[in-house]
């Protein structure tokens, strides 16, 4: 349970760098490989919550905290309905990721190491909460 | 009272039913839980696993498109012809204003006209996005002569992203001249160095020689693409040519919407001139912004 909310603190703090260099228009800190391009990345549609202008990065936030939050909850009192809840949530998560990884990996053709980041701890989350399921 | 309970203690049997009521998760641990097994781990496993293979899988697309030459022909004089009620419609697109207003004195070309500098490469994706958009823009201005097709690198980011070359291009106009040049190949192979006056120009406004760079007489500079260019992925030239005219499409709002502003900038050096331009509804409209 702990672990929720160590993967939930650190997606968060991804997500909150993500937002603060896209609305401040700075660089993102990405180290240079052929295959890394976080401006690409960040510069493409799919850095956006489809149909609108919201950086996806400002939802990542809304998630991290939800999920951290879900973790704290089960550390104190873990109510029936959340590990299926938590694991739902997670997995939500998990396939909107893949729909990321596929954007940057098909389409951009470029990967970006803090999006890259996130993805495991989305999938580290979705992991910790199917174990809860046992 | 069933047979197999006879000889049990009325008590006992009360005492059991209630405690598996009182208890089901008890209950529940005697039955076999999917969630207990390896399953659900396998099946995620092979659905991360399954999406990243396909996804590199399909990244592998084919060769580079290409076209015969009537219909490179017919994209050139498509993409230097598009309707002045199509960037009327599209406006802005939604675009914030990709150039930077500068302080410097307006750059004149040899013949005293505004200078609009454009330096980029052909390998170069956000240049592959730039150009639709400054030719787009720089024909309702003059006419230009020898633009080709190419893709942008087939190794670098959006890869094969279609668009046309200066290589071999010219340009005519009597309100501005235009410096352009692709300094490498779609293979990043060097093919021209910029002239002192394109370098001057990147060296005061783009000092970490980005590109595209696009200058508009030096008092408007853009860096980068100003818009996204996912927009182009998967299309091919003549389908890029068709969406420019299409006001509904996104891919019309982002490179006519970059156009409208380029040639906002440009009404601007020029005096307005001709005012069959930059008087339009659209150009006004992102010039007193």
């Amino acid at each position: 349970m702990i672990g929720l909310v160590v993967t939930g603190a650190a997606a968060a703090l991804i997500s909150l760098y993500l937002t603060i260099t896209h609305y401040g228009g700075a660089a993102l800190v990405c180290v240079p490989a052929s295959f890394v391009d976080c401006d690409a990345v960040t510069s493409s549609s799919y850095s956006l919550v489809p149909f609108t202008d919201i950086p996806i990065a400002l939802a990542g936030i809304g998630w991290s905290v939800m999920s951290a939050a879900g973790g704290v909850l089960a550390l104190r009192r873990d109510p029936p309905w959340l590990r299926p809840a938590h694991l739902a949530w997670a997995g939500a998560a998990l396939l909107f990721a893949l729909y990321l990884i596929n954007a940057e990996i098909a389409v951009i053709g470029r990967i970006c190491e803090w999006c890259t980041a996130l993805h495991v701890l989305i999938v580290a989350t979705f992991f910790l909460a199917l174990s809860r399921m046992r | 009272m069933s047979r197999a309970s006879r000889g049990v203690p009325a008590a006992t049997r009360r005492d059991r039913r209630s405690a598996e009521r009182a208890s089901p998760r008890a209950r529940h641990r005697e039955r076999p839980s999917i969630w207990r097994g390896p399953l659900p781990y396998v099946a995620a496993i092979v659905l991360i696993v399954g999406a990243i293979v396909w996804s590199v899988l399909s990244s592998r697309g084919g060769p580079a498109p290409t076209l015969t030459g009537a219909a490179s022909a017919a994209v050139v004089a498509s993409v230097t012809s598009i309707p002045a009620d199509v960037y009327d419609t599209v406006g802005s697109g939604g675009l914030a204003d990709p150039l930077r207003a500068t302080t410097f004195e307006m750059l004149r070309g040899p013949s005293g006209l505004p200078l609009v500098i454009y330096v980029g490469a052909e390998y170069c994706p956000f240049c592959a996005s730039e150009k639709w958009s400054v030719i787009a823009a720089l024909s309702r201005f003059g006419t230009f002569q020898g633009l080709e097709l190419s893709t942008s690198s087939s190794t670098d980011a959006f890869p094969d992203t279609p668009t046309l070359t200066f290589r071999t291009a010219s340009y005519q106009s009597t309100f501005i001249e235009l410096s352009a040049i692709e300094t490498a190949d779609r293979q990043g192979r060097p093919m021209a160095n910029t002239t002192p006056v394109q370098q001057a120009a990147m060296d005061r406004s783009d000092p970490q020689s980005s590109i595209p760079f696009v200058s508009i007489a030096e008092r408007h500079v853009a860096v980068g693409s100003g818009y996204r260019p996912d927009v182009l992925v998967g299309k091919t030239w003549t389908q890029i040519a068709e969406a420019m005219r299409d006001p509904s499409t996104p891919l019309a709002r982002g490179v006519i919407g970059n156009a409208n502003w380029i040639t906002a900038a440009i009404c601007e050096q020029t005096g307005g001139q001709p005012a069959s331009v930059c008087a339009s509804p659209a150009v006004r409209s992102l010039a007193v912004r």
